[in-house]
């Protein structure tokens, strides 16, 4: 190294002078080095913490007439979960999120088609009853029995999906389906699809008949 | 210091540890990103830490003032920080408790009864009014066609007058409305069809009521089966339309409650969302704070890191370093004066670089001087030796200790005075008088008595130095061997006097013994007494004829020819001698036979030197006295030695046995040893006198190959 040569006090890079300015080249991969690490550890964690909700195999029910495919699903949670804020007269809504993809061995599935499912149960303290909603539809029905309700938030059944046009015989797919549940009012913003709450997920891998 | 960062680096991951978002953590997003900023915070605090761990050279000037100040400036803003947030979370704890008092939720719980409680009453009115018209058989009789219409409507307006009820519809078991009326304005022009909860009340045979939200109001509608004697005829649903005012009271009391109990339920969400907006904007001060320290810091330190590295180069020895950004301020006047302080240093390195390059030209010409003196004086063969002020020997070469036979103790530094003793006192005399003399030279000569009976002359001669002129003050002493020249200068006196005799003497010497002998014969007759006569021409003839011998040897020395060499067995000359004195029964030559050495010699002056030995040997000792003449021959030197077993050789006689004209003989001219050590001389060689007596010994010692000297 010539005169007024030093090697980088920060990483030992053989730069030829001091890095003096914040963001000098040194300083720069050093600190993107570590944003990119930092991120990384924090994204696997994030990503560990968030599918606490285990894919379970086999949990859905794939029904196939001769143009509908349908599935069936039940949301195994506590009572508590709904009850306890229904009782409370707090809104609880289930957001099923149904997808039908095309298995491939080396590479992410091909999706098919999704479908997104909301249902919600809105207390009438006074009457003591429920107000089933599908919000989809926009059909209501009032009950008043709160396992009804439940039943109402955690139970698919027979639920239409996808025609079966779309499919090909002997080809293998896999329906999915994740289930969000919302405590209180679904907040309509866009950031907050962007946490969402996974409370099950299930699949079920299937071909035509 | 050092693990200072780290430390704080496993402070931090401890509390990121400790607010780790769990799945039923209310802080969503927010939670993660404060996590990723406070792992963030570890990482660069780690990298810091194991950097200054791993630093084993100085770290880049100004770098430790720098941490040191955003250490400083961030904790300044941190401790307030954690402080503010700790007050803010106990204040939203108490908050939280004021709010959500068991008190308010009592309170609500018993709002909500009333509010439910009107609904019952509402709905107990209705249906036990519903229950006195399920076996009406006024009613049965509309719905099975046995009354006319206007009977009918009569009694649903008196019943709707008697109940207050809104609205009376009454339909038969198929469902079909056979009558109805209305308070108020009609609002529909068709009946609107049975649901669900009335199909389920006419099958049940049961009365049911339920609420129903209208445009204008919520409405209590009530479902009573009319049944006949076997079955179910018929429905009647009446309507009552609810208080506006108590309706909204209760639908808000409704809301308060699901707010409230909302509110309870997002309780710890509350608090932890609280908490970590807090910590994300304690965290972002923080980072913020750090990056505005650390660009107030590197603005601060960058002319102390430069100046550092200045000095830093200076102390490496580079001196043309110059600081080029001065502020307008202290640092940089410092800048300044440094740029300052450079440029003079750097002239008086190089003014004295330039005198360095002087000394040491200098010290080389002093040192190609010395070089030059010490040959000179090695291969001088004048000995020379210089004296300080102090009586110390700071030099002496080689020839003082050749010519002086110095003992081992005259070594420089060595104390002159206490050295001059012995043989040496008239070396020490002669440094004394050089010193007490007011002269500053003094030249002497004189002989010194060495070791083996030999006598040195020498010339001394001797200077004081003065301090004024050079550096040193002492004295220089000059000694010289001149016993050779005085030798030489002595036989050139001789031969001058030879030459004189010769010429003065020689010539008279012959008309002088002529005349005498011609006395003699021609006037013997004539005289009186003729043994007079006789004795005296006798004498003349005898002491002329001595005359004419001793003129002849001052004569030979005069005009000692050059030698004229050749190779000369050892044993002929020996064999010679043996022939010349053979005569003589107690002289023994012995001759080695086998020895066949030759000599370069000139065989007519070595065997003159042996017959002069021989002589010596027989006249100086009687008939018993045996003589042993023999040679010993070495690679470089034949020898001829000469023995006898006589008296032998006073040791003041034998000083100057070599000396010319010194003899101890009656008729001697002293020349014969003085021409015989002339012949070794010239040969290269010496003739000694090996033993003075038992046996008188004397050696003819001649180089075998060797230049013939010059003669004297």
């Amino acid at each position: 190294m010539g005169k007024g040569e030093r090697a980088c006090v920060t990483c030992q890079c053989q730069t030829l002078e001091l890095h003096s300015g914040l963001m000098s080249s040194c300083f720069y991969k050093w600190n993107v080095f570590l944003l990119t690490l930092s991120g990384t550890i924090l994204a696997v964690l994030m990503t560990v913490q968030v599918s606490f909700a285990e894919d379970v195999p086999d949990a859905l029910h794939i029904q196939i007439d001769e143009k509908v495919i349908y599935c069936s699903a039940d949301l195994s949670v506590e009572n508590s979960v709904f009850k306890l804020p229904m009782q409370d007269g707090i809104s609880v809504a289930t957001q099923w999120r149904v997808t039908v993809g095309k298995v491939r061995k080396y590479w992410l599935n091909e999706n098919i088609g999704d479908i997104t499912v909301i249902r919600r149960v809105e207390p009438d303290l006074l009457t003591r009853s429920w107000l089933l909603i599908d919000v989809s539809s926009g059909i209501s029905q009032r009950v008043y029995s709160i396992s009804e309700a439940i039943l109402f938030l955690t139970d698919l059944k027979h639920f239409p999906v996808l025609d079966r046009s779309l499919l090909m015989i002997n080809v293998p797919y896999r329906a999915a389906v994740k289930v969000n549940i919302y405590i209180g009012e679904i907040n309509p913003a866009w950031w907050a699809g962007l946490w969402p709450k996974t409370a099950a997920s299930m699949y079920k891998d299937f071909t035509l008949p | 210091m050092r693990l200072v960062p780290l430390l704080m680096a496993s402070l931090l991951l401890t509390a990121t540890v400790m607010l780790w978002p769990s799945s039923d953590d209310g802080g969503g997003l927010l939670a993660w990103v404060n996590v990723g900023l406070m792992l963030l915070m570890t990482l660069l605090l780690v990298q810091y830490g194991v950097r200054l761990l791993r630093e084993t050279d100085e770290p880049a000037p100004g770098s430790r003032l720098r941490a040191k100040l955003v250490i400083a400036l961030v904790t300044m803003l941190l401790v307030p920080a954690m402080v503010i947030q700790m007050a803010a979370s106990q204040m939203v704890d108490k908050g939280m408790d004021v709010w959500f008092d068991v008190r308010v939720d009592t309170l609500l719980d018993r709002a909500l009864n009333l509010a439910q409680g009107f609904y019952e009453r509402v709905e107990k009115d209705m249906k036990r009014d519903l229950l006195d018209y399920i076996s009406d058989a006024a009613l049965l009789a509309a719905v099975t066609g046995n009354m006319d219409y206007r009977t009918s409507s009569a009694y649903l307006t008196e019943m709707s007058k008697a109940e207050g009820w809104n609205k009376v519809e009454l339909f038969d078991v198929n469902e079909r409305q056979v009558g109805g009326i209305q308070a108020g304005e009609l609002s529909a022009l068709q009946a609107s069809p049975l649901n669900n909860t009335a199909r389920l009340a006419m099958r049940l045979g049961r009365v049911v009521t339920e609420l129903v939200m209208h445009k204008n109001g919520e409405v209590a509608v009530g479902y009573a089966p009319l049944v006949g004697p076997v079955s179910v005829l018929g429905l009647l649903r009446v309507e009552v339309q609810l208080p506006a005012g108590v309706i909204q009271n209760a639908r808000s009391v409704e809301a308060d409650y699901r707010n409230y109990r909302q509110l309870e339920r997002n309780r710890q969400t509350i608090r932890s969302t609280f908490t970590h907006v807090m910590l994300f904007v304690t965290l972002i001060v923080v980072l913020l704070a750090g990056v505005v320290a650390l660009l107030f810091a590197r603005r601060l330190t960058a002319p102390v890191g430069e100046l550092a590295e200045a000095l830093h180069r200076v102390t490496e020895g580079d001196l043309d370093v110059e600081i080029a950004h001065s502020p307008r301020d202290e640092l940089g006047s410092l800048g300044r004066s440094f740029n300052t302080m450079a440029n003079r240093l750097k002239q008086n390195v190089e003014a004295i670089e330039q005198a360095q390059l002087d000394l040491t030209s200098a010290l080389d010409s002093s040192r190609q001087r010395q070089y030059v003196l010490e040959s000179l004086l090695a291969n001088l063969h004048s000995g020379v030796v210089l004296i300080d002020s102090e009586h110390r020997v700071r030099l002496l070469n080689q020839a003082v200790r050749d010519i002086l036979q110095l003992p081992a103790e005259w070594i420089p530094s060595a104390d002159f005075t206490q050295l001059s003793v012995g043989n040496m006192h008239d070396i020490g005399d002669f440094y004394d008088e050089l010193r007490h003399q007011e002269e500053d030279y003094l030249q002497r000569e004189f002989d010194i008595a060495l070791s083996e009976g030999k006598t040195l002359h020498v010339l001394a001669r001797g200077a004081r130095l003065s301090a004024s002129g050079t550096a040193f003050s002492g004295y220089l002493l000059v000694i010289d061997d001149i016993s050779e020249l005085a030798e030489a200068q002595k036989n050139k006196a001789w031969a001058e006097v030879a030459r004189r005799l010769a010429h003065e003497i020689k010539n008279p010497l012959t008309p002088i013994k002529l005349s005498a002998e011609r006395l003699q014969r021609r006037f013997r007759k004539q005289v009186d007494n003729e043994q007079v006569f006789d004795v005296c021409t006798k004498a003349i003839i005898d002491q002329t004829e001595r005359l004419q011998r001793l003129v002849s040897d001052f004569s030979t020395l005069a005009r000692m020819p050059q030698p004229k060499l050749r190779e000369v067995p050892v044993n002929s000359l020996l064999s010679d001698m043996h022939e010349l004195f053979h005569g003589y029964r107690r002289i023994s030559v012995e001759i080695d036979e086998n020895e066949h050495a030759h000599c370069n010699c000139d065989p007519d002056q070595v065997r003159q030197v042996l017959i002069n030995l021989m002589d010596n040997a027989v006249s100086a000792t009687d008939e018993a006295c045996a003589i042993r003449l023999y040679a010993v021959v070495s690679d470089v030197f034949a020898e001829w030695h000469v023995e006898d077993d006589g008296d032998g050789i006073d040791a003041e006689n034998a000083v100057k046995l070599f000396e010319a004209y010194y003899s101890t003989k009656s008729d001697g001219s002293g020349l014969g040893l003085s021409i015989a050590k002339r012949i070794a001389e010239d040969h290269g060689g010496d003739l000694k006198l090996l033993s003075l007596s038992g046996p008188t010994h004397f050696c003819l010692k001649l180089p075998r190959q060797v230049e013939v000297k010059e003669a004297t």
